[in-house]
């Protein structure tokens, strides 16, 4: 079978981002640009799931600006057999990249679409559902474990929820995004690295996808959270009653 | 330590709560550091938090026993104070710490009452615990018995301190993070230890030139998070960054790991403010990059450990923060195919190169081992020597595309088995912990004997080869270092420190190193360590001229003695 994994290109975890002066969104220019951890992890478990020979083919995809190759032979050094880029230079939210997917998957007709659970840059967590709500799949979202039958028919996943874990059945073809225990995505080796130069990336957009992009949601502002305060030492008891009282007005 | 390992026996004996002082710390050193303060800020509070905490399981214990404990710890400690050489059996290296020099004074009560002025009551140090952390070293290999800590604010009281230090011919020690590997930091008997911590100021930085002008307490890991606000760096890194502070760097001319790149402190300061030994201020704290105006007395300060004058501020030349930074972690099978590897990088990598380490199999294991949340990055076999090599350059499409092009051809022509490059930050932070994190794993792996030596890259390897022919199955021999820089750290690793193991090292590396015409340290400083081995890799003649220099700066020789400098010749210069 066919998987179908989702990398998006973001702002490196590890950076301290910063809001631009003009207050129209996070400084990106001349910053360190890495595959969102979530979808490494997402990558992961289909390179696994094709090492257990369950899977023919592992196809990463991106859609963005031009650098996403960067993300991409990345996702191919990890070992994606090939790689689709779908070039976009604006901003995109999650319902178009829902409806782009949809038309990748027409065409490519994987049985698996796995991503990440949210991307670290604007944390929307609703591209998955988004998808699976357009091709009218199941979905499991936030999984830590999942597991094929078989016949590559049916799939039991574990999915972290706010009360602990819940265990779900979906009949493939299905949507699943991944949490972070999920797995402990590989390193790039060099054998592989240089494997990659020579694997394809496919170059599509939007307009031959049928696709128009556009939103109802439009970026007004952003900021960075308030300046956390600085705490007191009370001295007394009374001292903090009525600062409680007074000042905090929460009793 | 002999009296140590006694208390803790007895400690053991009573209470069953107290557990081993090893495998608490080994319980506390698993929890997970902080970003980059590796091994040693955590290691230092982890374990004044374990002594904290056995303490006060002993009061909850029995009463009486902490009284009797304490009163052990009270016994030896005046018999250290006596100077009897039994205590320094314990030092790894047993050749013989001079006796204490009659001519220091001992401290009274008047000299508290000045101390108390001058400092305005705050910043005198007589707690036996806060003492007892301030007179060990970070490898628990030697220890002091100093009875006062001074901790000054500004240039003006240590230039107070010192003046009355030494009108009254009192020994002090000039100390900063303390992490120091050679015992160069702590006192020998009990100087008084000035700790310039408080200092930690950063004065200025200009963003055109990138000159920072920061007092000498400053932590360098503060000075990275500061600057990296600012778009600069340092330009320098260790593993002791979380701890140590610019003024303990400055004044043992530490390297690091980008020595390579942005080359040596000599290179990178550009003034100084010191102190001499008798209060005199000298501000040479110039930001200027050229001044051919004299003598440059800054350069003598930097390298001194300490003992010509104490630093109090610094100006430093920090560059630019460049975007795009490369790190691979690559595996040999021997070591000539790593020297053809720097040979290679120098010269297809040219600019961008901007760190060049190695480790050996027993450094990887070892730290494999000891050091809790770390991967192997090439688990698919073992490798007999691993190469971790770093570029930083302005464009990543570039830098990506010669690094490439370097390992594609050295995987080609075979010098390279395997590797992997990190994808994203934390991928190549987690390559740096494991070339960092040896120290601290050798720490946990019990006694060390650490040997810092700069060697001719072609013969580098071969005095770690017979090293282990000479020991055999008594001692894990591990190395690892800054190939790019010729500087191997040679680390022979055993459970406990023993006098047989070390008869088969000392002298053998330092004749060794000496017949190579290499340093016997490259970067850790002589301390009191080496403070005898000084002619192993200077002439007799050199080390004459720095012994009237010494006596220049510091007639009485109050800064940091028993240091550096071999006694005998500094005796002979009286």
């Amino acid at each position: 079978m066919k998987i179908l994994v989702a990398v998006k290109r973001v702002v490196d975890y590890a950076v301290k981002i910063r809001v631009k002066p003009d207050k129209s969104g996070v400084e990106t220019s001349n910053v360190k640009m890495s595959m969102n951890p979530f979808c490494e992890i997402a990558l992961e478990e289909a390179l696994r799931i094709k090492e257990s020979g369950r899977a023919k083919e592992v196809v990463a995809v991106s859609i963005g600006p031009a650098q996403c190759t960067d993300t991409l032979r990345t996702g191919l050094a990890m070992g994606a057999d090939r790689a689709i880029h779908v070039e976009y230079p604006g901003t995109l939210y999650p319902l178009s990249v829902a409806k782009i997917f949809k038309a990748l998957v027409d065409a490519e007709r994987p049985a698996l679409l796995l991503l990440g659970k949210q991307a670290i840059d604007d944390d929307c967590t609703q591209t998955g559902q988004m998808i699976a709500g357009l091709l009218k799949w199941p979905q499991a979202t936030f999984a830590s474990k999942v597991v094929l039958d078989e016949g590559n028919k049916v799939a039991t996943v574990d999915r972290e929820v706010d009360g602990g874990l819940e265990t779900l059945s979906l009949d493939l073809p299905a949507v699943i995004t991944t949490d972070l225990r999920l797995n402990q995505p590989r390193y790039a080796t060099l054998p592989n690295i240089m494997k990659a130069k020579s694997k394809v990336i496919k170059k599509l957009t939007p307009q031959d996808l049928n696709v128009e992009i556009r939103s109802d949601l439009e970026v007004v502002q952003v900021t960075e959270p308030p300046q956390r305060q600085a705490g007191v030492i009370l001295s007394s008891v009374d001292q903090l009653i009525d600062r409680l009282k007074n000042e905090a007005r929460v009793i | 330590m002999k009296y140590l390992t006694a208390a803790s026996r007895l400690l053991r004996h009573s209470s069953r709560n107290l557990s081993n002082r090893r495998s608490n710390l080994q319980l506390l050193c698993s929890i997970r550091p902080s970003s980059s303060g590796h091994s040693y800020t955590s290691l230092r509070s982890y374990e004044k938090f374990m002594q904290d905490d056995c303490f006060h399981r002993n009061i909850s214990a029995k009463n009486s026993f902490r009284g009797s404990v304490v009163g052990i710890l009270n016994c030896l400690a005046k018999f250290q104070s006596g100077g009897i050489r039994t205590h320094h059996r314990n030092l790894a290296s047993t050749a013989s710490i001079p006796e204490r020099n009659k001519s220091f004074a001992t401290i009274n009560s008047d000299d508290i009452s000045y101390f108390n002025k001058v400092l305005g009551g705050r910043g005198v140090v007589q707690d036996e615990e806060k003492l007892d952390d301030a007179n060990t070293d970070w490898m628990r290999k030697y220890k002091g018995s100093s009875k006062l800590m001074l901790q000054p604010r500004t240039t003006q009281e240590v230039s107070q301190i010192l003046d009355y230090c030494n009108s009254r011919c009192l020994a002090v020690v000039p100390q900063g993070g303390n992490t120091s590997l050679v015992g160069g930091s702590i006192p020998v008997y009990d100087e008084v230890i000035i700790n310039i911590g408080s200092m930690n100021n950063i004065l200025s930085f200009d963003k055109v030139s990138g000159i920072l002008v920061c007092e000498a307490g400053c932590i360098l890991e503060n000075l990275m998070s500061f600057l990296d606000n600012e778009g600069y760096i340092m330009p320098l890194d260790l593993g002791a960054k979380g701890s140590c502070q610019i003024g303990g760097n400055i004044s043992t001319n530490a390297g690091g790991l980008r020595l390579l790149r942005y080359g040596s402190l000599h290179g990178s300061v550009l003034g100084l403010e010191v102190v001499l030994a008798n209060g005199t201020v000298l501000d040479m704290l110039g930001t200027l990059r050229k001044d051919n105006t004299g003598y440059d007395l800054k350069h003598l300060f930097i390298g001194s450990e300490g003992s010509l004058g104490i630093v109090t501020k610094v100006s430093i030349l920090t560059p630019p923060k460049l975007p795009s930074v490369n790190l691979a972690f690559l595996a040999c099978e021997d070591y000539l195919s790593c020297q053809k590897i720097l040979v290679e990088a120098k010269t297809k990598l040219g600019e961008i190169l901007s760190a060049f380490e190695f480790l050996d199999i027993n450094a990887m294991d070892l730290v494999l081992t000891q050091l809790d949340g770390l991967r192997d990055p090439l688990p698919s076999s073992k490798h007999n020597f691993y190469v971790l090599i770093e570029t930083t350059g302005s464009m990543e499409s570039h830098d990506k595309e010669k690094l490439e092009a370097f390992l594609a051809q050295a995987i080609e022509s075979g010098l390279l088995t395997d590797g992997v490059v990190a994808q994203d930050i934390n991928q190549a932070s987690s390559f740096w912990r494991i070339r960092e994190g040896v120290p601290e794993a050798l720490l946990k792996a019990g006694a060390t004997y650490k040997y810092d030596l700069s060697l001719p890259p072609e013969k580098m390897y071969n005095l770690v080869e017979e090293m282990r022919q000479r020991l055999g199955t008594a001692a894990n021999v591990v190395a690892y270092g800054h190939l790019g820089d010729g500087n191997l750290h040679l680390n022979i690793s055993t459970k406990q420190y023993d006098d047989n193991i070390l008869a088969k090292i000392e002298p053998f590396v330092y004749e060794w190193t000496s017949k190579q015409r290499g340093s016997i340290s490259a970067e850790h400083g002589i301390g009191l360590m080496k403070a005898n081995k000084l002619h192993y890799s200077n002439s007799t003649e050199v080390v004459q001229v720095m012994a009237a220099i010494k006596k220049v700066l510091d007639p009485s020789g109050i800064l940091n003695p028993y240091k550096v400098l071999p006694t005998s010749v500094l005796s002979s210069q009286s």
